[in-house]
């Protein structure tokens, strides 16, 4: 793709106004919230929001930006029993509604029950948490592609985070998002050379391992439930999420812009919830952590095993791209 | 984004106390406005940009940017001060200033070396130390200008005083939130709870809105050092006030001038760019100060102070910016401890409106 893709300020605010603030974000794990109360403030391209658990146990999605004079009510992640803004002390209940405002009695026609942070649509996938800043979004069922199916990891087995972190990149988002698919698909094992690539809506992508794919069974298709040590599932679902899956784990990896030339790349590795998590299985995941980091921080990746598989995956994904930011209003 | 000094939104906050909402987004965030702001303002109000003292020998000299205009104050051998405007009257282009012993600036498109005198000047003028530009053609005159700052501030005497601290921060915001922060009382009791708000007491306030923007707030917050105590003898000549006492009269378009028991401590803000901006901290005391032992410690310390309570507002401010450019923000009501932001904005609607 040309460079300015990548480093343009304009691009990126069209990629704000028409992927980010339309498609469906993956943006936490259940397990990252178990108690009412508990809280994750983030940013998706500049626009600050907040997931919580309320006092019932549901969990909401709204934008972090006070009804006042808009500045963010919460950071990082808690939990707490209210939201207070610490401009103004601007206070809010864990769905998002004023509950208390000082010194505005004497505001004419001030309905403090209606005022409340904009909400977000938020949908559970196999306890991960999807918002979607569109209020006309049609449900992640119908619009998504269904990633857990195409990891093979759908059905019975129930994944719990075993590790979470964050790596910051100078460089535009979607080099992100190439580079982990790049990194798949030129996987140094003889399976993926012989990769079965399937293709989804928006620009998704599902790949699957030879052997796998060779067995006959559709992409996906219980495929959990005689894994072998080669086994790779990886799938990409637009914007911003790559996963992959393997043999005794998952990893999902989030790339959030956060400036034209900024990135942020969150990752997850989820094992079985009846997994091992003593001192070996720590050591374990700080090793496949360091993997992780000392894979992203290399340079684009060389080589050209699967070059044809690449360029492929990459134009579908481009053209979906390219046809969604850059639409005629 | 818009221009359009028109918009309903932009009314909205014209409307009486009880009934306006904050400004738009677009105010603080678009490139446009700016541009607006620059011309409307910036190139037509007298701007205060040091003192005196800062240019105090035959030779000193002090650059400075408004926007993106380079100006630079000189004093002449004969003890005049000179602004000049260093940009080249041929083409534009901002002046380098030539490495050697005579103050030159040469054009870096075509070669050709000024003298300052060779520069269009900028109007100057000085009240009680305070250098004020103006870069319009035909400037209001300066005395009717500084008439009401005169009036309700001038007993703090600053021409007795000189500068002992200057503070110099970049702020991630607009100017705007940097200049109705400062003339924000609501956020005191909460914001800076454990700083300047600690002894503030909403309700002994005393307000006076003048003409365009400016007023004169009376209140109780006492000295503004790290144990609320002065740490300097009363100013002699406001000896019979309380301890207590502060003062804040904004000065538009970007001046808000603070006075306490023992120190007058003005900022300045300076847009550097649609979405930035630079507040300068000016700590004067009385001459006779300057004796003291330990003199320049403490006056760092009243400095520091500053830095303290500037950095509770640091991030704060910085996702109000943020918001700004968001389509999702929508501007909040104006609570009845907004005043002074009502009327600073509107005075500042007053002047992007004029013709």
């Amino acid at each position: 793709m040309p460079g300015y893709l990548y480093r343009s300020p304009s691009v990126y605010a069209l990629e704000r106004d028409r992927l980010f603030m339309k498609d469906w974000l993956c943006v936490a794990r259940v397990d990252e919230l178990p108690n009412p109360g508990d809280y994750l403030a983030l940013h998706v391209a500049r626009e600050p929001i907040i997931v919580a658990r309320n006092r019932s146990g549901a969990l909401r999605a709204f934008s972090n930006m006070c009804a006042h004079r808009g500045a963010e009510i919460a950071t990082g992640a808690g939990n707490v029993t209210r939201f207070s803004c610490p401009y103004h002390g601007w206070s809010y209940d864990l769905d998002g509604r004023l509950t208390g405002a000082a010194y505005m009695n004497h505001a004419a026609d001030f309905a403090k029950d209606e005022c409340r942070l904009p909400p977000l649509k938020l949908e559970v996938r196999d306890d991960w948490i999807y918002v979607s800043f569109d209020e006309n979004a049609e449900s992640l069922e119908r619009t998504a592609p269904d990633i857990s199916r195409d990891l093979g990891v759908s059905g019975a087995t129930r994944y719990r985070l075993a590790d979470k972190f964050e790596l910051t990149f100078d460089c535009n988002w979607k080099l992100l998002v190439e580079k982990l698919i790049a990194s798949m698909l030129q996987a140094p094992s003889r399976s993926m050379s012989r990769a079965r690539i399937a293709v989804r809506g928006h620009g998704g992508l599902s790949v699957l391992s030879a052997k796998e794919a060779t067995t006959g069974a559709p992409a996906g298709d219980d495929a959990q439930a005689s894994p072998t040590d080669d086994f790779t599932a990886f799938a990409f679902m637009p914007p911003n999420l790559c996963a992959l899956a393997r043999a005794d784990h998952l990893q999902y990896f989030v790339c959030w812009p956060t400036a034209a030339e900024r990135s942020r790349l969150l990752v997850y590795l989820l094992v079985p919830a009846d997994a091992d998590s003593g001192p070996a299985a720590a050591e374990r995941w700080q090793r496949q952590r360091d993997r992780v980091r000392e894979r992203l921080a290399a340079d684009a990746p060389t080589g050209h095993r699967a070059s044809v598989a690449l360029d492929a995956a990459l134009w579908h994904s481009f053209q979906h791209y390219a046809a969604r930011t850059f639409a005629p209003t | 984004m818009t221009t359009h000094t028109t918009d309903d939104r932009l009314n909205a906050a014209s409307l009486p106390l009880d009934r306006a909402r904050h400004l738009p987004g677009y105010v603080y965030a678009s490139p446009d406005f700016y541009a607006l702001e620059k011309e409307k303002i910036f190139m037509r109000e007298w701007l205060c940009i040091g003192r005196e003292e800062e240019v105090e020998r035959p030779g000193d000299r002090l650059s400075f940017d408004v926007t993106d205009e380079p100006l630079m104050l000189l004093r002449e051998a004969d003890g005049r001060l000179r602004a000049v405007h260093t940009v080249c009257r041929q083409c534009g282009t901002a002046l380098a200033r030539v490495a050697d012993a005579a103050v030159r600036f040469v054009c870096p498109r075509d070669g050709i070396a000024h003298r300052p005198d060779e520069l269009r000047a900028l109007a100057t003028a000085v009240w009680q130390g305070w250098v004020f530009v103006n870069f319009a053609a035909a400037p209001q005159a300066f005395d009717d200008f500084i008439a009401t700052a005169d009036r309700d501030f001038g007993f703090l005497r600053q021409g007795n005083c000189r500068l002992g601290d200057k503070l110099v921060s970049d702020l991630d915001c607009n100017w705007k939130l940097a200049v109705e922060n400062l003339a924000d009382i609501y956020h005191l009791k909460v914001l800076h709870y454990k700083s300047n708000g600690r002894r503030f007491t909403p309700d002994a306030v005393k307000i006076e809105l003048n003409e365009r923007g400016s007023y004169t707030l009376l209140y109780d917050s006492g000295p503004s050092t790290p144990d609320n105590r002065a740490h300097f003898p009363k100013m002699p000549w406001i000896a019979d006030r309380p301890e207590e006492f502060s003062i804040n009269t904004f000065l538009p378009p970007n001046v808000h001038l603070f006075g306490r028991i023992d120190n007058v401590h003005p900022f300045s803000i300076w847009p550097t760019s649609h979405e930035t901006c630079r507040m300068i901290c000016y700590h004067l005391f009385p001459t006779q100060c300057f004796e003291q032992p330990n003199f320049a410690e403490q006056a760092r310390s009243y400095g520091a102070w500053v830095e303290t309570t500037l950095e509770e507002d640091r991030q704060m401010i910085a996702s109000l910016q943020n918001s700004m450019s968001s389509p999702r923000f929508s501007p909040g009501r104006m609570s009845s401890l907004e005043t002074l932001v009502h009327h600073v904005i509107n005075g500042y609607l007053e002047r992007i409106r004029q013709p």
